[in-house]
């Protein structure tokens, strides 16, 4: 007697939980829609072409782990996109994080204007990777640009292109991110508004000087969004593309200087046909995105301070 | 509850719409093709891709349009992009399955023969395709293996366009037609010394695969035999030694600037800008250089000298008909109304190259403006300087990228000429062993 009651009670849980949701479950379905259609089933489809061999058009034939094996122990210029990449986001995420956190404090002084600084800031990062800015960087930074112009004029220098010289050019790029600090500058706008002034007040009363302010204040009451605009600007980072791609003309030229990851991903699948190792090349970064997103979450217990003790 | 429960039917009902809609599309073309068993003039929806310029855009569309009034049960829908991205988005629609009807490809086609996404036109030749009034070499140049799988749109060359200013100015007699390397480079070093600093002769097109393709024709040898590539280390050694010789003479752009500037285009050379005075491009690329400066430009063909001609007249473009197209009597129709309707054909022009139908090239020599006449012109003479042309070699882009980086090795002082050498043969053969597996 209990045994049948079992699957009923079940049953009937279940019709309950849908008489109660099921409008709701109706509005969420567009996106169970677009979550198993458009990225569930992309994503295992190109894990099983990561184990193939595919080039578009012809069916994929299965490869095992070879499209992994050549990567890593074949590939040169897989090599260099890793070390490009790694360098991008280790110089770049510091960079414009610290940038950013410079130019919200100095807007946090109480102008007057503030809302038309705000606006101009952010739009570098509106412009994004748009054609037109990557014109114009090359005109700022190429042999006879603006930059050169005047340090010719000013200092006598003849400055390198900074743009097609393969020492300079991933530096002209990272130039280009850091100068889009909009958007990580007007979260850290908002952080710092939220900080009680009367901390800083206390502070002064007790002879804090601005070092001491920033550290004990600032710098802990903003960890939170610290660590929001950092695990954001990581990930990012790791999957540029736009700047590379326009700046160099899709090539990541001269001399693979500028081969960011997921430009010669996109090179191998679109232009050299080899989807199955494009797909596998995806996988590897997703795997290193995690890892690196997991040392920031390991170590934000010792750095990231929440007003409330963490609980929320 | 009531009123939910109404919501929730019309939730439901609209994901059926959606379902229905999705599911309707294979029906829909389904049901469009058991009837062309049936009716006689069904209408028939084409779509066809090409790669261009905008001029070419509005040519290729004007004429789609003639052809729908001609044939008023045809529908040709177009898609058409640049250069850059036209690849990608191609190989795309074919990894879908939805490749086009009529499909415009370069002397890459055997790679999309190879994959199966061509269709053997041969049955529709001499049907609905006349090729009579072609040259034989131009007739056949989309075959491969005994089969037919594209017509030919036009033919072109490589040739040296000149600046006549920079040479009037440098007070010297313009380059003439069947030049060494070695008066090529005498006459580039006497006219940097004319010009003086920031002017340069020639760019630096260490890195251009056809270039390459000459220099190693000259001395017998061939990218691509068909079967293996036809050229060693030696050889692309010898390349690179040159132009890095030019570069410490001063007649090429140092590295930096040759790397800032492709030389591929109008929009992107220095030989636009009037810093250069050479530059090697391909023949229907004249007019859109010309018609992006103001000095006036002059063609001829490229350096010589080695033991065999070492240029070729090759087909700009192919039109080709994709292998799952339901309605491929129509695409075939429309190829041969392509190149051989004297409307179509004037309002086409010789954007594509030079065209293969000589009744069409007549006329069109006759009504050309003396920019596109000198092309006409240079095509007369190019055929003097050339022999027939060699299969392209398969996956070429992936060589190109190779090459690229090698010559740039070279030009920043990163690699040896060996090096750089071993570099783009190995890359060949990687090139050539992808096809074959």
């Amino acid at each position: 007697m209990n045994q049948a009651a079992k699957p009923n009670r079940m049953r009937n849980y279940f019709i309950g939980l849908w008489k109660k949701n099921a409008v709701p479950y109706l509005f969420l379905l567009p996106w169970f829609l677009g979550l198993f259609v458009l990225t569930l089933g992309p994503m295992i489809s190109s894990l099983y072409l990561s184990f193939t061999d595919y080039d578009l058009l012809s069916p994929a034939r299965w490869a095992g782990t070879a499209n992994y094996e050549k990567m890593l122990n074949e590939d040169a210029r897989y090599a260099q996109s890793l070390k490009v990449t790694l360098t991008y986001v280790f110089v770049s995420v510091p960079l414009k994080l610290a940038f950013a956190l410079a130019v919200a404090m100095l807007l946090n002084k109480g102008l007057r204007a503030l809302h038309i600084y705000r606006t101009l800031y952010y739009i570098p990062t509106l412009l994004g990777g748009s054609v037109a800015i990557a014109v114009m960087w090359r005109q700022m930074f190429g042999a006879d640009g603006l930059l050169n112009g005047f340090l010719y004029s000013a200092f006598g220098i003849e400055a390198p292109d900074w743009v097609s010289n393969p020492k300079y050019a991933l530096y002209s790029i990272i130039a280009l991110t850091v100068w889009q600090f909009g958007s990580s500058m007007i979260i850290f706008l908002a952080g710092l508004k939220q900080i009680p002034p009367e901390l800083y007040e206390a502070a002064e009363v007790d002879g804090a000087g601005k070092a001491r302010r920033f550290l004990s204040i600032t710098f802990p009451m903003l960890s939170p969004v610290m660590f929001f605009n950092l695990v954001i600007q990581l990930i990012g980072s790791f999957q540029a593309f736009t700047q590379a791609f326009i700046i160099s003309r899709g090539t990541g030229g001269p001399i693979d200087s500028t081969l960011f990851y997921t430009l010669y991903l996109y090179q191998k699948g679109f232009s050299q046909f080899e989807m199955g190792y494009a797909s596998a090349m995806a996988w590897v970064l997703l795997i290193i995105i995690g890892f690196f997103t997991a040392i920031v979450f390991g170590t934000s217990r010792y750095w990231v301070h929440y007003g409330d003790g963490g609980r929320s | 509850m009531r009123k939910e429960r109404t919501l929730t039917a019309l939730l439901l009902a609209a994901l059926l719409l959606v379902l229905a809609a999705c599911g309707n599309d294979k029906e829909a073309e389904g049901g469009s093709s058991s009837s062309a068993d049936s009716g006689k003039q069904e209408n028939v929806e084409l779509r066809m891709m090409w790669w261009g310029s905008q001029s070419r855009h509005d040519a290729t569309l004007k004429v789609i349009e003639l052809f729908e009034q001609k044939n008023p049960h045809v529908k040709i829908n177009a898609e058409y992009l640049g250069a850059d991205g036209y690849w990608d988005k191609l190989n795309t629609l074919v990894a879908g399955g939805n490749a086009p009807d009529l499909i415009q490809l370069g002397n890459n086609y055997p790679d999309y023969v190879s994959r199966g996404t061509l269709l053997d036109i041969t049955p529709y030749i001499g049907n609905q395709i006349d090729l009579s009034g072609f040259d034989e070499a131009i007739a056949t140049s989309g075959k491969l293996n005994g089969s037919q799988y594209g017509v030919n749109l036009g033919s072109n060359a490589l040739g040296i366009v000149y600046n006549t200013e920079l040479i009037k100015k440098a007070g010297m007699e313009p380059p003439k037609e069947g030049w060494t390397w070695e008066e090529m480079e005498a006459y580039g070093k006497q006219l940097v010394d004319k010009l003086g600093k920031g002017y340069y002769a020639f760019a630096d097109q260490s890195a251009f695969t056809h270039y390459v393709g000459n220099y190693v024709r000259e001395n017998g040898k061939s990218l691509f035999n068909g079967t293996e590539i036809g050229f060693d280390e030696s050889i692309a050694k010898s390349w690179f030694e040159m132009w890095d010789r030019f570069r410490k003479e001063g007649i090429i752009p140092p590295a930096e600037k040759a790397a800032a500037y492709l030389e591929i285009a109008p929009d992107n050379s220095m030989l636009v800008e009037g810093k250069i005075a050479m530059s090697i491009i391909w023949s229907n690329q004249f007019v859109a250089f010309q018609n992006a400066m103001q000095d006036e430009l002059k063609i001829v063909p490229l350096p010589g000298g080695g033991s065999q001609k070492g240029m070729w007249i090759q087909p700009s473009q192919f039109l080709a008909i994709g292998k799952d197209s339901k309605h491929p009597e129509e695409a075939a129709q429309f190829i041969d109304f392509f190149v051989n309707d004297p409307e179509a054909t004037a309002i086409l022009g010789s954007d594509r190259g030079i065209p293969g139908n000589k009744s069409v090239r007549e006329v069109l020599k006759a009504n050309a403006d003396p920019v596109l006449l000198k092309t006409y012109e240079y095509m007369d003479v190019a055929v003097n300087y050339a022999r027939e042309m060699d299969q392209e070699m398969p996956n070429i882009a992936d060589w190109d990228a190779a090459l690229r980086n090698a010559a740039q090795k070279v030009a920043f002082g990163k690699s040896t000429y060996d090096e750089a050498a071993a570099e783009t043969v190995k890359a060949a053969q990687d090139a050539v062993k992808k096809s074959q597996k």
